[in-house]
């Protein structure tokens, strides 16, 4: 060792003990997201998304009311919607009381099924395949939007004992499939939903999961989508199978959702991440 | 009903005689890049809006030649100074498939 390597060697060796004592700042607790039960989708937005949700020149959103308005009054093949039934503000009421039993009272119609039942009826195209039908999606982001604002009040049917025992039957196996561990991660709704709300899951902010915003307008789908979307889009998300669309599985968990997220306002068709 | 190719333009900012304000330019069109393919496998046909043209008052301000980048639905902003009298802006567009459309906005002055 060369004699001047000695005293390098020493000065590094000292410099920390010569460097003036820093106090290492306590670790900042993670964004402040916040952590209550009934705070809708919206409250978990970044500010960039949430500007966007409220600016209708540059909501993508716009554009499927503007369609849905067109379609509203369509009368192309068969009667249009207007015909019947009018202003869509006659609707207003209804929105927030689907999904419902259906007349026969063997299965639950979310609304979408009620837009596409009638469509069926006056003799327009019928959904195809495993995708959305667009106008259709337009149809209900123009329904939701028109009862912006209304509390949510899906109840049970009142007038027969057999109708409200087999809406009661739909709401326990959605109750239950929402406590239900499923898919290769094992995991229920409530693991998420219920227990981590606030918390980190990869890039998103986890919700209280509550179907108040829809149809919604998700960044990663570039497009519209129904809750039944969204929920299919669980199902795989936890890596279980996925059920068919239109699986009453589906309409009993929107069913169990919509009642969860009881009196809480409609916030109308929302951008989510 | 065939799908609709839908427009909207709209403006942010005070809309005053000699203002910078910026307009934003919405359409619902596909975008198709060309490069994805259906589930059966089959390559889906690039379906895409190849220019667009912004005009004041007839006057041709912008010209955009989108490609594959941009994604459904195409969005475009861009700023412009309000003239004197006000006037029109029309955004218009043409896609490779030969399908154009064209959307209009008056700028009203404020009071």
């Amino acid at each position: 060792m060369k004699p001047w390597g000695f005293w390098v060697v020493l000065f590094a060796l000292a410099l920390p003990l010569l460097a003036p004592a820093q106090e290492i700042p306590p670790a900042q607790p993670p964004a402040p997201w916040p952590t209550t039960a009934n705070l809708s989708g919206l409250a978990f937005l970044p500010p960039g998304l949430k500007a966007l949700n409220n600016d209708p020149g540059s909501n993508p959103i716009s554009l499927w009311l503007d369609r849905g308005a067109l379609a509203w009054s369509d009368a192309a093949s068969g009667p249009s919607c207007a015909s019947c039934h009018g202003q869509v503000e006659t609707l207003r009421q209804a929105v927030v009381t689907y999904p419902r039993l259906a007349a026969d009272s063997k299965r639950l119609l979310n609304l979408e099924d009620q837009i596409q039942a009638c469509r069926t009826r006056s003799g327009k195209a019928a959904q195809t395949g495993s995708v959305e039908n667009e106008e259709v999606l337009s149809l209900s982001a123009l329904l939701h939007q028109t009862a912006k604002g209304l509390a949510w009040n899906v109840k049970a049917p009142t007038a027969k004992a057999t109708e409200k025992n087999a809406w009661q039957a739909h709401l326990n196996q959605g109750a239950s499939l929402f406590a239900q561990r499923v898919g290769r991660m094992n995991l229920s709704c409530q693991n998420c939903h219920d227990q981590n709300i606030g918390r980190q899951l990869r890039a998103d902010v986890i919700s209280p999961g509550h179907p108040t915003g829809f149809p919604v307008y998700r960044m990663s789908w570039q497009g519209l989508g129904s809750v039944e979307r969204r929920l299919r889009a669980c199902f795989s998300g936890v890596q279980a199978q996925m059920p068919a669309p239109g699986d009453p599985v589906l309409r009993d968990l929107e069913l169990y959702l919509k009642v969860r997220a009881s009196g809480m306002p409609l916030d109308g068709p929302s951008i989510r991440r | 009903m065939a799908t609709p190719v839908l427009s909207r333009l709209s403006f942010s900012g005070e809309l005053r005689a000699g203002r910078t304000v910026e307009a934003r330019w919405i359409c619902n069109h596909p975008m198709e890049t060309g490069f994805r393919v259906d589930d059966s496998g089959q390559r889906i046909a690039r379906h895409i809006i190849t220019q667009v043209q912004c005009r004041l008052n007839g006057q041709v301000i912008l010209q955009a030649t989108p490609g594959t980048g941009w994604s459904s639905p195409a969005y475009l902003a861009f700023s412009l100074v309000v003239p004197e009298q006000g006037g029109t802006v029309a955004v218009s567009w043409l896609d490779d498939q030969g399908a154009q459309g064209q959307v209009e906005q008056r700028l009203v002055l404020l009071p």
